[in-house]
């Protein structure tokens, strides 16, 4: 069976990993290296990033199962299926009030960083509005347009990465990684937890289940989308700290944008490297913030059938910006964003693990 | 998005239509001059109306010869019809029978020695045919007309198409007469699958419009979406097929072309091979094929006649020539007045120094020098070809180099300017050209209120609006997205042929194969 | 609701274009590619109510070096420039003072008209005094902490006023820093100047608590000259000392920063200078005993003959073998008196014995690393042994040159 039927609304299997991937890699990878560090040594955040993945791609396997149990069903579907519809509503509520919040954040991450790297005078107002304006455009079509975006989008952005780890090759000291293993356990958990920040995303899934063409695929797609960040982050972090060294990345703000910085093109033809490089950058947080709205929109869909699409939007869009605005500087920014990563870890994790295990003490299935 | 915004004004401006036809009395009575007068009252005894009255031979029963001047090929019309009436009626001498429908038999089989013979039961069928070109046979005392085919008209000759002509490849280009059209298709396609669907179009023009595929190869519900829409239209006239083109494509509002159009024979057969729907309209050479992506904006048909290396490089560059197209002057915009430190240093301070003492920021200066451009070609159109190529060019440069004499625009813009007009020459699909020209302003502006930030919201916009544009179903983004991995193989470099023996996935063509891998041992 | 929709949008359109904020032309931007950087005795203008005890007591006065670029072209040896604005400098150099270079940066706007853009800075020059009286990172602050600037802006010290290195004679470029900076990338030539430190490695090196270089420019009567080190402490960040040329060298065979370098020694009573093309290092530690660690480094060389005294026969492998011999005997020598100035007058580690520490035996390191070069300063109470090798790979085209 064809991936794409004439005509048709679906999505296949390869779509499910870009869009996964595009989700997760979004405003994590810049703070990233900074935030592991801090409680970590040199290289040993690498083992919080892989307990991080570890842990992150086994509740990608759970919800994996528990997406194939109700092919081409929501959130708010299988919910009733397995508690009931109040339960149900309810959830998928809290679930489009925090792709909500994660849309702020991602547009006023944006406008903050835009600012800083690429911009002097102009308002940070300003430019998260034109950002939620394009987000709205994207938005305003039916799912599919988004994810063919990440299809579009997500090689770009991936090469772009690339670039900048090749040109850096350079200045890679092996000597910064070292030494190993002297961090304590207590470190190397609490840098974890950072990691698991920057892998939520993935709860998108629940969502896009109902496009998916071949739902027996979700699991394994899922799990190659969510292995692409994990290899991503692994990566980036070992370039920061063997560029760099422990103590210059715990006081730079964006190590990977500084990574940009170091770059120099052979030939001297191009020179601030980072500006391009973050230029790019936007594409991915455009992405992510997106497919967060288009959630959201889902989510209240599933709930509210009658409304109109662009209804919706028209009222969403100015709350998003309000909130968005709201956090007055970077360290109400970073509080914001741990807000909205525990509500995340719950409704990603916790939930979906409850929902599995009362779907199969229950023996919820699903006819035909 | 601006498609809700301005679709529901769309709907709410429904005209009702109004059934303007002009009464015709379908009857075609016996008495041969009612048929004529009434035929002159119709037309109003135009003075090409020709209404020839003569005898079938010996027997003394009247006939009536009526066509269009300038329509009919004049010579059959004299030799095989009314010769052939007066004549042979009378070598054979026979009796003809007196009553009706024997005469038509007997004229239909043994003297009239035309290729195309139709009879007409209703006024209606024969005004249609007499204002295509045919000739209509009036016999008094029948109510039925012989319709014979008769079209011969001046027309152009089979030429190389203008708009695209290639350094190699057929030069056969189709021309405005359908019949030619068909013609040049059947040679390329000798497949008995190739069907012609015929309808008419215009309420008042009542033009030819055939629907061309390949049975067994087309996707059904392709072809059926465009049968739907095709019968969708009601206009007065669709004087090209560009009006076609405006009526069934998916979104009015977008740039790009959702349909290809195209002059090339080869083009219309190797689209029918992929799967694709050719529409061919009389009075036009352009034929339509849909459904259309992105992709085909970037083919050539050389690309497939020169070796493969060549051709994949050429294709590459093509991308890179639409890429300048439409960001060039904007990156300009976006390094000159926003982030001066991306380039190096010594480049900055000749910029600098090339600037000093302008007075417009360099979104004016580039905002003008494309408007300048923009006139220039328009102009460069309407000129006779000989002048038209000079004044492109010499006016480019004189009047660049002016405004740099007079200090109005710096040297390095007239350059990016030139850059990016060759840029767009490159790529081949001149809707695709246009599409990108305007797309340039768009991102010029963008550059010139955010820098560098604009320019990649503009190409994120670019990008999901080629997302969500969809032709005949088909998305437009395809293959890029969603990927038809196979496809690749043909987008952005031309693999080489013994490679490509699939046909192309995005059409979903019902057969598969379209060439043999070859045994390995031969 | 259509026309409420239609009218919302064309509002967020206009929106967008009330203002580009941030367009600012090409051509006015006050380019600035050098910034020197001096003390002065504290200035009269005293803004802050009481006087200030811990904080610095001197003012900074800033030279920033604009470029004008429309006096690039042609402009140099002749002085004749075609197409427009006739002869003047490329380049003039402005000065201020203030406390804070921040504070200074903004108001040489009043003096300029362009405003300083400091993307394309190339060399930032520290004076002598500031240096010694440990302002270093106070003036790199601004410099670190702008995103305007880049990480890969050169830093040198110079001997006397800072504000002498940007009024150099250029001979060949534009400008006197240009000039500065492509000095700077002839370290491939000798070895008797650092490889060009960074912003970003000083950056580095300020934060991770380490003694560093820098690399020392003289100038003297409009002539400029890279050679030579300055030295940093860790504890204070204050200029120890200078390491003149041939300590340099020792240095960078240390550090195996060499690219490229020539030894002179004598050879059969004649003179004999060998070209060093690389040099590679490897550290090996002994940490049992806290007061006397062991550091054996291992130098591995090689270059090639530069120039010979006549009549050697270079084919000769004995001849060979004895001027390798020669060449690892005087590197040896330079290394020595380099470990030698560093530990015993300076006792700074610059050397970066420290990180090897770090590296292999972090757990001492930790318990070290207070008093490495400064307190109890196990650095210079440590022994420090040498082993050189080093190898002749081509002699050149000719072998004889008389015979």
């Amino acid at each position: 069976m064809k991936t794409f039927e004439y005509g048709d609304n679906e999505i296949g299997s390869k779509e499910v990993t870009m869009s996964v991937a595009s989700m997760v890699i979004g405003f994590g990878v810049l703070t990233l290296p900074r935030t592991i560090v801090s409680t970590t040594n040199s290289i040993d955040g690498f083992i919080s990033i892989v307990i991080g993945g570890i842990l992150i791609l086994f509740f990608t396997w759970i919800l994996g199962m528990l997406t194939t149990k109700f092919p081409k069903k929501n959130l708010h579907e299988f919910t009733s299926l397995i508690i009931n519809k109040p339960v149900a509503t309810i959830l998928t509520m809290i679930f489009a009030f925090y792709s909500m919040l994660f849309v702020s954040y991602e547009m006023r991450g944006t406008a903050d960083i835009s600012k800083l790297y690429l911009f002097d005078d102009t308002p940070v107002e300003v430019i998260g509005f034109v950002f939620l304006l394009v987000v709205i455009y994207a938005v305003s079509g039916p799912s599919s347009v988004i994810i063919r975006i990440n299809l579009m989008f997500l090689p770009i952005v991936l090469c772009i990465l690339a670039v900048l780890i090749l040109l850096n090759v350079n200045f890679f000291e092996v000597k910064n990684i070292k030494p190993f293993f002297v961090t304590d356990w207590l470190g190397i958990l609490q840098a974890s937890r950072e990691t698991i920040f920057s892998f939520l995303g993935f709860e998108t899934i629940l969502f896009y289940n109902m496009f998916l063409n071949k739902p027996k695929d979700m699991v394994k797609s899922a799990l190659v989308g969510i292995s692409i960040p994990f290899l991503l982050y692994l990566l980036i972090f070992l370039f920061v700290i063997g560029v760099f060294g422990t103590e210059v990345t715990r006081n730079l703000l964006y190590p990977t944008a500084e990574l940009a910085r170091l770059v120099e093109i052979p030939g001297g033809f191009f020179e601030r490297f980072e500006s391009l490089f973050f230029t790019i950058w936007v594409m991915t947080l455009f992405t992510t913030a997106a497919m967060a709205y288009d959630v959201t929109l889902l989510a209240l869909k599933s709930v509210f059938n009658k409304v109109n699409r662009m209804t919706l939007i028209f009222i969403l869009s100015p709350i998003m910006y309000i909130i968005a605005m709201t956090p007055q500087n970077v360290l109400e920014l970073s509080i914001f964003g741990e807000w909205i990563s525990y509500i995340g870890i719950i409704l990603s994790m916790v939930i979906p693990v409850l929902l599995l295990i009362i779907a199969k003490i229950r023996g919820v299935k699903v006819n035909g | 998005m601006l498609r809700h915004i301005f679709s529901k004004s769309r709907k709410s401006n429904k005209r009702e239509k109004k059934n303007q036809d002009v009464k015709i009395p379908s009857l075609i009575y016996d008495d041969l001059t009612e048929n004529l007068s009434n035929i002159k009252k119709i037309l109003d005894s135009p003075s090409d109306l020709i209404v020839r009255v003569f005898t079938i031979g010996e027997s003394g029963q009247s006939c009536a010869v009526v066509c269009i001047d300038g329509l009919v090929d004049k010579e059959l019309v004299n030799e095989e019809i009314i010769k052939s009436i007066q004549i042979s009626c009378t070598k054979n001498n026979q009796e003809l029978p007196l009553s009706g429908k024997n005469i038509l038999t007997e004229l239909e089989n043994k003297v009239l020695s035309v290729h195309e013979l139709k009879k007409a039961d209703t006024l209606d069928n024969v005004m249609l045919a007499i204002l295509e070109g045919d000739t209509a046979l009036f016999i008094n005392g029948i109510n039925q007309v012989l319709l014979v085919g008769s079209k011969g008209w001046a027309g152009r000759g089979v030429e190389e198409p203008m708009t695209e002509s290639l350094i190699r490849g057929p030069r056969e280009g189709f021309t405005e007469n359908i019949r030619t059209n068909t013609m040049l298709i059947r040679r390329n396609v000798r497949d008995p699958n190739l069907r012609f669907e015929s309808n008419k179009i215009g309420r008042r023009s009542k033009k030819d419009l055939i629907v061309c595929y390949i049975e067994g190869i087309v996707h059904p519900e392709i072809l059926a979406e465009v049968n739907r829409r095709l019968k969708c239209i009601d206009v007065d006239d669709a004087p090209e097929s560009g009006t076609i083109e405006e009526w069934i494509e998916d979104s009015f509002l977008s740039p790009f072309p959702q349909i290809l159009h195209t002059e090339r024979a080869d083009k219309v057969s190797t689209s029918l091979f992929q799967g694709k729907v050719a529409i061919l309209l009389d009075g036009t050479p352009f034929v339509l094929i849909a459904p259309t992506t992105l992709a085909s904006l970037f083919q050539s048909p050389e690309d497939y006649y020169e070796r493969w290396f060549i051709g994949s490089l050429i294709r590459i560059l093509r991308y890179i020539a639409a890429f300048l197209a439409v960001f060039l002057p904007a990156l300009y915009i976006a390094i000159v007045s926003f982030h001066q430190g991306m380039i190096p240093s010594r480049l900055a301070f000749s910029l600098a120094a090339s600037r000093e003492g302008l007075p417009f920021p360099a979104i004016v200066e580039a905002l003008l020098m494309e408007a300048t451009l923009e006139l220039l070609r328009e102009a460069g159109i309407r000129l006779p070809k000989t002048i038209g190529q000079t004044i492109g060019i010499v006016g480019g440069l004189v009047i660049g180099e002016a405004a740099v004499q007079a200090g109005i625009v710096s040297p390095v813009m007239v350059i990016v300017v030139a850059l990016t007009a060759i840029s767009s020459f490159a790529i081949p699909s001149y809707s695709a050209g246009i599409a990108f020209r305007i797309l340039r302003f768009a991102t010029m502006l963008a550059a010139g209120i955010f820098g560098l930030y604009g320019i990649i919201l503009v190409y994120i916009m670019i990008n999901i609006h080629i997302a969500r544009l969809n032709s005949f179903g088909i998305p437009y983004s395809a293959p890029f997205a969603p990927a038809f991995y196979h496809d690749w193989k043909d987008l952005v470099i031309r693999a080489p042929l013994t490679a490509q023996h699939k046909r192309p996935q995005y059409v979903q063509t019902v057969d598969d194969t379209r060439s043999n891998k070859g045994d390995e041992n031969s | 609701m259509a026309k409420l929709m239609k009218l919302t949008g064309f509002l967020c359109i206009l929106i967008s274009v009330t203002g580009c904020w941030d367009r600012v032309e090409i051509e006015e931007r006050g380019f600035v590619i050098g910034a020197a950087i001096d003390t002065t005795e504290k200035s009269s203008d005293d803004s802050f109510g009481t006087r200030p005890n811990k904080a610095r007591k001197e003012d900074y006065k800033l030279t920033y070096q604009y470029v004008v670029p429309a006096n690039i072209q042609g402009s140099g040896s002749d002085g004749q420039s075609k197409g427009g604005s006739g002869g003047g400098n490329p380049y003039f150099n402005v000065s201020s003072e203030g406390k804070t270079i921040f504070q200074i940066t903004r108001q040489l706007s009043t003096q300029v008209g362009r405003s300083p853009y400091l993307q394309h800075v190339k060399i930032i020059v520290l004076s002598e005094a500031l240096s010694k009286q440990g302002y270093l990172y106070d003036a790199l602050d601004f410099f670190v902490r702008d995103h305007e600037m880049r990480r890969v802006a050169k830093v040198m010290v110079t001997n006397g006023e800072a504000i002498d290195a940007l009024q150099v004679d250029p001979k060949n470029e534009p400008m006197p820093i240009m000039f500065l900076e492509s000095i700077t990338q002839n370290t491939v030539k000798t070895a008797k100047m650092l490889p060009p430190t960074n912003l970003g490695d000083v950056h580095e090196n300020l934060l991770m608590g380490t003694s560093f270089v820098i690399p020392r420019l003289v100038v003297n009567n409009k002539k400029a000259a890279i050679s030579g080190a300055a030295v940093f402490d860790s504890q204070d960040q204050k200029l120890v000392g200078t390491l003149n040329d041939k300590e340099t060298i020792g240095l960078n065979f240390i550090l195996g920063d060499i690219q490229g370098g020539v030894l002179e020694f004598l050879m059969n009573d004649q003179y004999f200078a060998v070209e060093v093309k690389q040099a590679k290092n490897k550290i090996v530690t002994n940490a049992l005993d806290k007061n006397q660690m062991k550091f054996t480094i291992e130098i591995n060389s090689e270059g090639n003959i530069g120039e010979s005294y006549g009549n050697l026969n270079l084919l000769e492998p004995k001849e060979l073998a004895e001027i390798e011999k020669k060449a690892e005997q005087e590197i040896e020598l330079l290394v020595n008196q380099v470990i030698e100035k560093l530990q015993k007058e300076y006792k700074v580690d610059v050397i970066r014995l420290g990180e090897q520490l770090k590296q292999d035996h972090y757990r001492i390191w930790e318990s070290v690393k207070n008093d490495w070069d400064k307190g109890e300063n196990y650095f210079s109470k440590s022994v420090i042994d040498l082993k050189v090798n080093f190898k002749l790979r081509e002699i050149g085209s000719s072998i004889e040159t008389v015979q």
